[in-house]
């Protein structure tokens, strides 16, 4: 047991600190750390001392002494040595601050000063760093109790007031003015092309990124970002702005997408070398605004503009273009608008061309006219026998399609396949088709000519190429219904007179629009189809029927092949002749052709086998479209039988010359008394009959063109031909082109047509919904009907006023908006 | 926190299992053996090999010492001795244990394991070192003391190993502290350490180390020791506030640290609050007569007044 009660223990109990003394080792360490001699300091001494003075409530004193002395320093020694730097090429500045000495000598004074600066800095890092460290209690203790900053931040601000915000003399900038001047200058030069030293710059960057502008260290208020930053970007912002519009003037389109995409990666470049990546998407904004947005449309507009690289063909120009304003915005408007007004310009051309082309038409129409009935049999110069109607309608869908491949190359090599740019050409693409009128009908055309010709000789893939094609162009038509009604009507003459090339394609097309177009599209026309197959099989079951009947006891008895068509699916007005269509409305006003006998016993026989089958069905005859196989003798030919192929009418008439002596003539009104064939129907086949010289069965009196009342016919029993089969063509009823007045009563079938439709989706909707505002009906029965045409809004008004009429609907009286109740 | 050290008890099968354990164990090792040290702590005619990675990464001011240019850094010697030699060594003692003050009933690991069993196997030891042995009669006799206030801190569960005859044996902390070896093993300096030990009352409770090593923790910023040295006054004052060592204490506790730094003031208010009677010794008198801060708390719990 030793004494219990120890003495104090030194420096710990008694106020045997001398704050002085202390202070006054601590002061001589610390100019030996700012010059650099520390390593005779012991640590653990400085430490001590300073935790010595804070545990003995002098933490305030020393905190301020501390401050006094780091003013001290900076202001006096620090200051001095960084100013000296500012050599005269940096401060010789005319009225408007610029600099009167060359690049080279401001590159280096300016290095020299970012040097020393850059210097001043890091040993300012480095001395407080160890002064935080031996100053750590004081920390840790005094500025945490008194909610003072650190010592290291507090002498940062004082580095920044001593040093950077102090004017270099009384009335001169500030060091940090001379320093953002200096950087500046710097960046211009290599933006210039001149090399700099990005490295000083990016230590004098860090810095500025370092210090804050208040004591308060908010974190949006560093040095860098006000006062630099700031400048930095104004002063870009000018440059680009300069540039931009002297490249604009001086170089081309593409050049001028080179340079700013370079622009461009020179200032990330920049912002990670020499400034600080927060910079990166600021001045990026800046190039971005000066260099594309800002003179976008004039780049677009320029003379080698979007529309030069259209026409030429210049994809990768185009691919930069469109990478610049994707940059700036995702929608790229004014490249988006560029293209539609390019498409609809090139658009208008082929449509305008495509008229022309029609409208040349009636001065040759009358030649070729006249060699038609030969257009099945001769190969021979088809591009004459063609309508004039159907190049302008085979030219225009070509043309058309040759568009909309060369937008969808640029599409998919320049723009990456856009989805803003690509569905604005496509909408462009849409208006071109749909503004020409005359659209649905080309379309219809440009297939009908292909099934008839064009997939002749060609393989699997090119006919499916040639399908596809129709189908990319049908896509974008509104109109559907139109495009029906002449599909249908086109179809039904190919199937009816054979012209189809191939029915396996007929029915890959129709496939084709079913996936496009739907369901209820195809259904009329695949009717169609199944009413050829079904007619098929009626003419073979009454082929064997007759057999079966007379065991070949007639052999003289005509054979018939029938085709029996569903009278709403199949548009037979078509083979109306479109001259006179009113007269001959409705198949039972028409008058009854006088069949020979022969003829008439095939006839009613097959009626009766048909009553038979499917009874309470009535059978109406469409003789105008009917075809026969005659056996000829000419006298004077070279074959002692011709087989000859016609028309029904023709074999009407031909048959009725059989019974009539040989030398015999008729007129046309005999003629037609006796077979009672309507007179435009008996002028086209005489014609063919008596004009048309390969098929020259009777002889004209008089001789000419045109078939007149009382003209006179007789058997022409020097009829020559070397060829065994002749096939009598008859001139066509109608071109294939509508004429205005066929276009017309179209029209005007399509406008009923769609009233009901309209008036279908109508009820449909109110049904549904039973009270509904006008607005809200409109567009329900547009969204409904769209796939079909585009409705007319006054159209459908219209219809709507009719349905009420009918009291289908009614008024709401009440209603804020005007409104529609159903009446059930 | 005593979980560690209990673990190094065994360094057989158990730390080749558990990976604390053989940490703790390599950290003793370390610690023991100063192998691999690259700085010197000196304090007065004590010295400690420790290293600067283990000592650096825990506290600011060994941070600062090592780091900075001072002179420090090159010599790779700090010189503690204004501090108090003991308040040091065990400070050095919780880098390497996470503790100080609870003995071991077992001998630590000198020696890294897998260096111990190769050993073992290539040669018998040469020389024996006592520090290994666990003597309990040796024990019983010599150190025999009623429950120190280091037996709380103490884990419970280590029952299944105090079948041990020898773990149960509660040794005097200093005698076990003074076989923890300075870097110098030779007589003279083990004399020293011994006569240092000889000075220390054997009943004291050491309310004046851990006042002491609280002020270093603070001082050198080890935050988790000052935490440790609270908790283990607060036990020591807890059992044996009547120990004649309190006025020292208290004036300890009172002068060490900064005014706001109530950790230990707290700790030795609720002592006169509990135990009125302490204030009517004359040497906690005299103490008190000598603190105005002291005085000024005791006031306010007087009258009540939230301190």
């Amino acid at each position: 047991m030793v004494s219990k009660i120890r003495p104090p223990r030194r420096g710990l109990n008694g106020a045997d600190v001398d704050f002085h003394t202390t202070w006054g080792i601590l002061e001589t360490a610390f100019r030996e750390i700012h010059t650099k001699n520390a390593s005779a300091l012991s640590f653990e001494e400085l430490y001590r001392n300073a935790y010595k003075i804070v545990l003995k409530k002098k933490g305030e004193e020393l905190y301020n002494r501390v401050a006094h002395f780091e003013e001290q320093w900076l202001g006096t020694n620090v200051r001095s040595g960084i100013v000296k730097t500012l050599s005269a090429p940096l401060m010789l500045t005319d009225g408007a601050g610029r600099t009167l000495a060359t690049t080279n000598e401001r590159r280096e004074a300016g290095e020299k000063f970012l040097k020393s600066l850059k210097q001043a800095w890091e040993d300012h890092q480095v001395c407080m760093g160890m002064l935080t460290d031996v100053l750590m209690y004081m920390d840790r203790v005094y500025c945490t109790d008194h909610h003072q900053p650190s010592i290291f931040a507090k002498s940062m601000g004082l580095f920044r007031d001593q040093i950077l915000r102090t004017p270099v003399r009384q009335g001169a900038p500030t060091l940090l003015e001379i320093l953002t001047r200096i950087i500046l200058d710097q960046i211009q030069m290599d933006r210039d092309g001149e090399s700099i030293d990005q490295f000083l710059i990016k230590s004098n960057v860090y810095m500025l990124e370092g210090l804050y502008q208040s004591n308060q260290e908010v974190e949006d208020a560093k040095l860098y970002l006000k006062p630099f930053e700031r400048e930095f970007l104004r002063q870009s912002a000018e440059f680009y702005r300069d540039e931009g519009e002297r490249l604009l003037k001086e170089s081309d389109a593409g050049t001028y997408c080179r340079h700013a995409k370079r622009r461009i990666d020179e200032e990330n470049d920049r912002c990670r070398s020499t400034l600080s990546e927060s910079t990166t998407p600021k001045i990026q904004a800046v190039v971005e605004d000066e260099l594309i947005r800002n003179k976008m449309k004039g780049l677009i507009e320029m003379e080698s503009g979007v529309a030069f690289m259209v026409d030429n063909d210049k994809l990768h120009e185009l691919s930069l273009v469109f990478d610049l304003e994707a940059r700036v915005d995702p929608r790229k408007p004014e490249l988006t608008k560029a293209m539609q007004k390019i498409i609809a310009e090139m658009g208008t051309n082929i449509n305008n061309a495509a008229i022309a082309v029609s409208e040349s038409a009636p001065q040759t129409e009358l030649a070729p006219a006249e060699d038609q009935p030969e257009e099945g049999k001769t190969k021979g110069a088809p591009a004459k026998a063609i309508n004039q109607q159907t190049v302008a309608a085979l030219k225009w869908v070509e043309e058309i399609l040759t568009l909309k491949d060369r937008f969808d190359n640029i599409c998919k090599h320049s723009f990456v396949a856009d989805q803003t740019v690509s569905t604005a050409i496509n909408r462009s693409m849409a208006d071109v088709i749909n503004a020409f009128s005359r659209g649905s009908e080309y379309i219809s055309l440009f297939i009908d000519d292909n099934m008839k010709r064009g997939i002749k000789d060609k393989s699997e893939a090119e006919v499916d190429a040639t399908l596809e094609k129709s189908i990319l162009v049908l896509r974008y038509l509104s109109d559907k219904d139109i495009f029906e009604t002449y599909y249908k009507k086109h179809l039904c003459k190919r199937l009816l007179l054979k012209k189809s090339q191939s029915v396996e394609v007929e029915k890959q097309m129709i496939s084709r629009m079913k996936i496009e177009l739907g369901n209820s599209f195809t259904l009329k026309l695949e009717a169609m189809f199944k009413d050829m197959t079904l007619s098929e099989e009626l003419s073979n079951g009454y082929r064997n029927h007759v057999a079966g009947m007379n065991e070949g006891a007639d052999s003289r008895r005509a054979e018939l092949s029938i085709k029996v068509l569903t009278s709403m699916t199949w548009p037979l007005e078509a083979f109306r002749s479109g001259t006179d269509g009113g007269e001959q409305e409705g198949g039972g006003g028409r008058t009854q052709i006088i069949y020979p006998p022969s003829i008439l016993r095939v006839k009613e026989g097959f009626e009766r086998f048909y009553s038979q089958k499917y009874s309470g069905r009535k059978l109406t005859w469409q003789n105008n479209m009917g075809d026969a196989d005659l056996k000829a003798r000419f006298p004077n030919s070279r074959h002692a039988v011709h087989d000859v192929n016609c028309s029904t009418y023709a074999m009407l008439i031909l048959l009725l010359f059989n019974e009539l002596p040989t030398n015999a003539s008729a007129t046309l009104e005999e003629i037609e008394a006796r077979t009672n064939i309507p007179l435009d129907d008996l002028k086209r086949n005489l014609q063919s009959l008596a004009v048309a010289p390969k098929t020259r069965f009777l002889i004209k009196e008089p001789m000419s063109r045109d078939i007149n009342a009382g003209d006179r016919f007789k058997w022409n029993s020097e009829y020559n031909s070397k060829f065994l089969r002749i096939k009598v063509g008859v001139v066509s009823a109608g071109n294939k082109v509508e004429g205005d007045r066929e276009r017309k009563e179209t029209e005007k079938k399509n406008n009923d047509s769609r009233g009901f439709a309209i008036e279908a989706a109508v009820v449909r909707i109110m049904k549904q919904r039973k009270e509904l505002a006008h607005a809200q009906l409109l567009t329900e029965t547009i969204t409904q009907l769209t796939h079909q045409f585009r409705p007319d809004v006054n159209m459908i008004k219209k219809r709507v006023e009719s349905l009420i009429e009918r009291e289908y609907l009614e008024r709401v009286e009440e209603a804020p908006v005007p409104s529609y109740r159903y009446l059930a | 926190m005593a979980s560690g050290p209990s673990a190094s008890r065994s360094p057989s099968s158990r730390v080749d299992n558990c990976p604390t354990a053989d940490l703790f164990n390599a950290l003793s090792a370390l610690h023991v053996g100063g192998k691999y040290s690259d700085l010197t702590i000196l304090c007065n005619y004590r010295q400690w090999a420790v290293h600067r990675a283990i000592l650096c990464s825990r506290s600011g001011f060994f941070d600062g010492a090592c780091g900075s240019e001072f002179a420090e850094a090159d010599s790779r010697v700090i010189d503690l001795s204004e501090d108090d030699e003991e308040a040091v060594n065990l400070m050095i003692h919780f880098y390497y244990h996470l503790d100080y003050l609870n003995e071991p009933e077992q001998p630590r690991a000198t020696d890294f394991r897998h260096r111990a069993l190769s050993d073992a196997r290539r040669k018998p030891p040469q020389k024996l070192d006592l520090s290994l042995v666990c003597d309990p009669l040796m024990a019983v006799a010599g150190f025999y003391t009623p429950d120190t206030p280091v037996s709380p801190v103490t884990p419970p569960k280590d029952g299944s190993e105090s079948l041990d005859s020898s773990t149960k044996v509660p040794r005097s902390p200093t005698r076990r502290r003074a076989q923890t070896p300075p870097l110098i093993q030779d007589g003279e300096s083990d004399d020293e350490s011994y006569d240092e030990e000889e000075d220390l009352p054997e009943d004291q409770a050491n309310l004046m180390i851990h006042a002491r090593v609280y002020a270093l923790a603070e001082k050198y910023d080890i935050p988790s020791l000052k935490h440790i040295a609270k908790q283990k006054l607060e036990m020591a004052m807890a059992c044996n506030y009547d120990s004649p060592d309190l006025p020292l204490a208290i004036e300890e506790v009172y002068c060490s640290t900064i005014d706001t730094d109530r950790g230990l003031r707290d700790i030795v208010c609720e002592a006169f609050r509990c135990h009125p009677q302490l204030a009517s010794t004359p040497d906690v008198r005299q103490a008190i007569s000598e603190l105005p801060s002291l005085a000024l708390d005791l006031f306010k719990i007087e009258r009540g007044i939230p301190v």
